[in-house]
């Protein structure tokens, strides 16, 4: 869905659905593996503007194979707190793209006093992804990957 | 296929030391995969920028040092990584899974680690650690005592 130039909307419905993109490696067991997480500024697409097959839209078909797996907007954890060095928040981000109206990120800041400097520490993150995958399983999947994504 | 017992000995307490045959076969059957993780590594170095699709950098001659390094201590201690993937942080992760135990040790292009534990129903935890022998192997023992629990 084109943006045909409409402002970005703030997330208001926790159980809106988000899509993922997947390869067919991604998957550890139920769960989806950390290392395929990445934040901040993992892509996903609106569920409220899009529907699950527009995440493996490409002109020259570079996602097709791939899968698509949902998760919802409260699955993502809000705060990180470190047991070694700074803590995070998190939190969704629309930031729509000419020819996909409904793309968003995942964003994160740091907590006080560093919010705004530097990104967190490779453990936070680490617990966040590993926090996050723990929502993101295969009985969740909407369209199954015939393809790693390599 | 005949099933039987030897008479009057406790053939329950042998182990693979009274059967070298068994043992030899663990070894190597170990052996094989750890030598399978280390060619999955040194490929892993030569995949292409953006491989996920976005812009995540190729694991690096660093990464695959130090990977092997992890490889041969988890070698030593016996604990067999599920999966070892590319990471969109640039580096590689190694999963470990036990029912529904899990563990993460990520290895990164800027010479960091890090490594978490968790579970469906566990606090996860996570720490940063160095390339040193000692910090691996205590997080190596970690991982260990996680998914046994």
């Amino acid at each position: 869905m084109y943006a045909s130039g409409r402002a970005a909307a703030r997330f208001a419905e926790p159980l809106e659905p988000l899509y993922l993109r997947f390869g067919l490696e991604d998957f550890l067991g139920e769960h989806l593996v950390p290392a395929v997480l990445r934040v901040p500024g993992q892509s996903v697409n609106r569920g409220s503007l899009s529907e699950p097959e527009d995440v493996l839209f490409h002109e020259e078909g570079h996602y097709d194979g791939l899968g698509v797996v949902e998760f919802v907007v409260q699955d993502v954890p809000s705060a990180i707190f470190a047991n070694q060095g700074s803590s995070a928040i998190f939190f969704m981000l629309h930031k729509p793209l000419p020819e996909n109206y409904s793309h968003s990120e995942i964003a994160c800041d740091q907590v006080e006093p560093l919010k705004g400097n530097h990104e967190p520490s490779k453990s936070v993150k680490l617990k966040f992804r590993a926090d996050l995958c723990k929502c993101i399983r295969t009985d969740r999947i909407r369209i199954h990957a015939f393809r790693t994504n390599r | 296929m005949a099933y039987y017992r030897f008479i009057d000995r406790r053939d329950e307490a042998r182990t693979a030391s009274t059967f070298p045959n068994l043992e030899q076969s663990l070894y190597w059957q170990n052996n094989a995969i750890f030598e399978d993780m280390r060619r999955k590594l040194r490929e892993l170095t030569r995949i292409h920028k953006g491989w996920d699709a976005y812009d995540a950098d190729p694991p690096n001659e660093e990464v695959a040092v130090t990977g092997d390094h992890v490889l041969t201590h988890l070698e030593k201690a016996q604990l067999i990584p599920a999966r070892l993937s590319p990471s969109t942080e640039g580096g590689i992760g190694l999963s470990f899974i036990r029912g529904v135990k899990r563990a993460e040790l990520e290895i990164y292009n800027t010479g960091e680690l890090a490594a978490v534990t968790y579970g469906p129903e566990d606090e996860s935890f996570a720490w940063d650690l160095d390339n040193s022998e000692a910090a691996i192997s205590a997080s190596i023992e970690t991982i260990r005592v996680h998914l046994s629990q």
